[in-house]
């Protein structure tokens, strides 16, 4: 499917545009007029020290907060405000840099109910077995069964999923959001806490699913050499404002990149947590 | 029109109890964002504990402030037994916990003391540790009841009871007197810091374990305060007290604002006076279900309560 | 040994009704994880609904066929116990926190009140003179047929973005799971089926008074669910045989301990919240030969 052309709202091949994104939490600006753009087929990445805002600009894309001011496109769609699963249903997936799985849903499971909503008919069809509910049914476990597959979860399928090892578990939250059949997919942190064989394998499945499903890729990841090797362009993030936008080579020579690395913690694993629960 | 001054002026006095009941459940959703379903029974525990206490000879004022602490040390073993092990387990588990705890008490205080209501003075078992205890406490000398004042205040049309206006005056005491414990003393503003920003209460120094021990502890005190007023004023106290006013007390915190300590005296008193009215004006089969009723339309119509802020969702 | 049998009819209807109950509650509180303290308020819809149904409304429509009125009084009852139940749960769901279980409470006391001043369906005597239509069969022909109809709704997709939602809404949701009517949905399912086991139980004892949509009955229903094992519907099936069982047996037992079982059944709660989330299902599972499970715990440990 092509993107059609004309009008302002997105050029031709940028599938996710963020515009001008607020947010203000009581007196504070979390994030300040962030924009960016993701084209279909690259792997674009957001980086910044800790508490840069990073996650909250994740959170804006994907409806869990309403920017106070500025835009969020698909495409040509405007899906600011949306809630939300309407954005998930319009096509933008993310992962969780805290993993949240179905932790009363087997690996399997947790992978079907990605695409859970879209059965056929209503209630009373689910209650009472109809064969239109069947075969959607069985449709979906198809489907589950290749996105495993394809990640290399297959082996895991009847793992209850809290109980597969970390590096597993952020695989599965990719298959899942693989499942919902986005056009974007946002990855927050998806190396957190993996051995360098595991970050390259991680390297190379990213790779593949561009490659593979033409997907925009939007990528948060305190691991540079991840980075510089996976991302055609970089936006860096600073006290929720942009300090630059380039390529990675651009980017690491930027003076006011090096500094604001330089004024923060730039080994700290993980962002600072004292916000109560964290998407 | 001067029925329904007296009628308003009645109700204050039945609002006054739910308040002081409503004032724990306030404050412990504050912090924990728990309803402490058992809360209401702690009401019913201390109601029971201060009438035995006056009736083994005990002064009043001793009596209570025995029951006061007894309970609201039961209501710390209690959280750090059942709650504190939940904490992180979602907000289904410690919430049903609490439904088998108010079971759990409710039917033990049955089973010890009968399904019978008791009125002043109590009649104690007779066994020997009670005669020991009451000999103990109360050598030869005559056990002294107390009575809430009798007088009226009589002006005609409007009749204000001395015991009504001494209620009313303890419970809004009570929540003055609160309200300035947790703005001006230093553990009363860690209880409010635990409300607004848990974690981050912590990392400046707030004694976690330790704060929300002093929020069951006092919301347990002044819901006895509430029992023993209650005790005297129908001369009653039954197991099932805890149930039917702890319900409804919990309508009135909601209904004032749950988290906010004047909204619990509001609720209150409204709840009190809503009550009253249906009595007043023959609706009385409807009387039980009021209390719910106005809480179904206040999450309906403002979820935050009367005198509550909207809060952000912290996600 | 005919005795018996006359005997012990009654409690097996109770606990098959039970166990409907119990059923309808598991998926509102295991597969969605809302606690509702009004679950026999639901019940008691169904069971004046339907019971109004065959007192009035079936006469009236010149139905006399015993298996037809109790097949249309038991949709009768689903359904008025579904409008029920979504009047309750349409406010309630929007609101954050444990609102919903303290609305539930609050709507059935108000339909308590209501009830009692009902004279059409007696008022605080009750509703009597309903025809017995109901029987062992029909009990657990329901029953059953609710038990297969929940365990396949736990694979469909809107069982499965049920239990979604209760892991984590906001996962749920950036999946594309309307969490709010995945709930929803719960929630009036739930209903309905408790208005199937009022329509039963009216139809069986042909009586029926406000007392049965006190909170109290809706706590023997959430004490079923949670003791059984919430996460399962057999574990709910089992709650309800132990809750209907246990009065019937310990009637052989001593006053002082029969009199005093609510407080093991409240200290039973508390030991399982604490100390075993999965009930006492989990036991008896443990217990009987492991086929299925030890074969992947030989996978798990071929993998890791």
């Amino acid at each position: 499917m092509s993107v059609p052309n004309g009008g302002s709202a997105a050029a031709p091949d940028i599938l996710l545009r963020a515009d001008n994104l607020t947010i203000r939490f009581g007196g504070l600006v979390a994030v300040q007029k962030f924009s960016l753009s993701v084209p279909a087929g690259q792997i674009v990445g957001l980086i910044g020290p800790n508490g840069a805002g990073k996650t909250t600009v994740f959170n804006l894309i994907t409806g869990v907060y309403t920017p106070n001011e500025g835009k969020v496109y698909l495409g040509r769609d405007e899906l600011t405000g949306c809630g939300a699963h309407v954005i998930s249903r319009a096509g933008v997936a993310r992962t969780f840099q805290n993993i949240r799985l179905f932790a009363g849903l087997n690996v399997l499971e947790n992978v079907t109910a990605a695409l859970s909503w879209q059965r056929r008919g209503t209630s009373l069809t689910s209650l009472f077995a109809m064969p239109k509910t069947v075969q959607f049914e069985h449709g979906l476990h198809e489907r589950a069964l290749e996105v495993l597959k394809f990640v290399g979860l297959s082996d895991y399928a009847d793992w209850e999923a809290t109980s597969l090892p970390y590096g597993l578990q952020r695989k599965l939250e990719i298959a899942r959001a693989l499942m919902t059949q986005s056009k974007v997919l946002l990855l927050d942190e998806p190396a957190a806490g993996m051995n360098p064989t595991e970050k390259d394998e991680l390297a190379g499945l990213v790779r593949e699913i561009v490659a593979r499903f033409g997907l925009g890729v939007l990528l948060i990841e305190h691991d540079m050499k991840f980075v510089m090797n996976l991302c055609s362009q970089i936006t860096v993030l600073d006290h929720g404002e942009v300090i630059c936008v380039g390529t990675p080579a651009e980017v690491q020579r930027d003076p006011k990149v090096i500094e604001a690395y330089l004024g923060a913690d730039v080994e700290a694993g993980g962002e600072d947590n004292s916000q109560g629960e964290r998407v | 029109m001067f029925d329904l001054i007296q009628y308003i002026v009645d109700g204050l006095a039945v609002g006054s109890v739910y308040a002081l009941i409503a004032l724990g459940y306030s404050m412990v959703f504050g912090v924990l964002q728990l309803v402490n379903f058992a809360h209401g029974e702690l009401f019913m525990v201390g109601a029971y504990f201060v009438m035995y206490a006056i009736s083994l000879g005990l002064p009043w004022p001793m009596a209570l402030a025995l029951g006061m602490t007894f309970v609201g040390l039961f209501a710390v073993i209690m959280e750090r037994l059942c709650y504190k092990p939940l904490r992180g387990a979602g907000k289904l588990a410690p919430l049903i916990t609490a439904v088998g705890l108010s079971l759990l008490l409710q039917n033990l205080v049955q089973a010890i003391l009968g399904p019978n209501p008791q009125s002043y003075p109590a009649q104690l078992p007779d066994s020997s540790v009670t005669n020991w205890l009451t000999a103990a406490v109360k050598g030869s000398g005559e056990v002294v009841l107390p009575q809430l004042p009798e007088g009226l205040f009589d002006w005609g049309d409007l009749v204000i009871r001395h015991r009504d206006l001494l209620i009313f005056l303890v419970a809004v005491g009570v929540t003055v007197g609160l309200e300035l414990f947790l703005r001006k003393s230093r553990p009363g503003r860690g209880i409010r810091a635990l409300a607004l920003q848990p974690n981050a209460a912590r990392l400046v120094g707030v004694p976690f374990d330790f704060t929300i021990s002093l929020t069951f502890f006092i919301g347990a005190a002044l819901a006895v305060v509430a029992g023993l007023l209650q005790g005297m004023a129908d001369n009653q106290v039954t197991p099932f007290m805890g149930i039917s006013s702890g319900l409804k007390a919990f309508a009135a915190a909601v209904l004032g604002g749950i988290g906010v300590i004047p909204g619990a005296l509001v609720g209150g008193l409204v709840l009190g006076i809503a009550e009253r009215l249906l009595v007043g004006y023959d609706l009385s089969t409807y009387k039980d279900g009021a209390a719910f009723f106005i809480l179904i339309l206040v999450l309906l119509l403002r979820p935050q309560g009367l005198l509550g802020k909207a809060r952000m969702v912290k996600v | 040994m005919e005795q018996l049998i006359e005997y012990s009819i009654l409690p097996l209807m109770l606990f098959g009704i039970t166990a409907i109950q119990a059923l309808g509650l598991q998926l509102i509180l295991g597969g969605a994880g809302l606690l509702s303290l009004g679950h026999a308020a639901f019940y008691a819809v169904g069971g004046y609904s339907a019971a109004a149904f065959t007192v009035y409304a079936a006469p009236a429509l010149g139905i006399t066929q015993p298996f037809v009125m109790m097949l249309l009084s038991l949709g009768v009852g689903a359904i008025s116990a579904m409008l029920a139940g979504l009047l309750v749960a349409v406010p309630c769901l929007r609101l954050q926190g444990d609102y919903l279980a303290m609305a539930t409470l609050g709507f059935a006391e108000i339909l308590g009140t209501a009830l009692k001043n009902i004279e059409a369906v007696g008022g605080t005597r009750g509703f009597t003179g309903i025809p017995k239509l109901s029987s062992l069969l029909w009990v657990f022909v329901v029953l059953a047929l609710v038990w297969w109809m929940l365990h396949r709704f736990r694979r469909t997709g809107l069982g499965m973005a049920i239990q979604a939602t209760r892991d984590d809404e906001i996962a749920a949701r950036s999946l594309g799971i309307n969490t709010y009517s995945s709930k929803l949905s719960a929630f009036v399912i739930g209903s309905a089926i408790a208005g199937l086991a009022g329509a039963l139980y009216v139809h069986a004892l042909q009586f029926i008074s406000p007392d049965e949509a006190d909170f109290s009955r809706s706590v023997i229903i959430v004490l079923a669910v949670v003791i059984g094992g919430m996460t399962s519907l057999f574990g709910s099936v089992l709650g309800a045989l132990i809750l209907v069982a246990v009065p019937e047996v310990l009637r052989f037992a001593p006053e002082a301990i029969r009199e005093q079982r609510m407080i093991y059944f409240a200290l039973i709660v508390i030991f399982v919240m604490l100390f075993s989330p999965k009930g006492l299902q989990s036991l008896i599972v443990r217990l009987l030969p492991k086929r299925k499970s030890s074969a992947r715990a030989a996978a798990a440990g071929g993998k890791s």
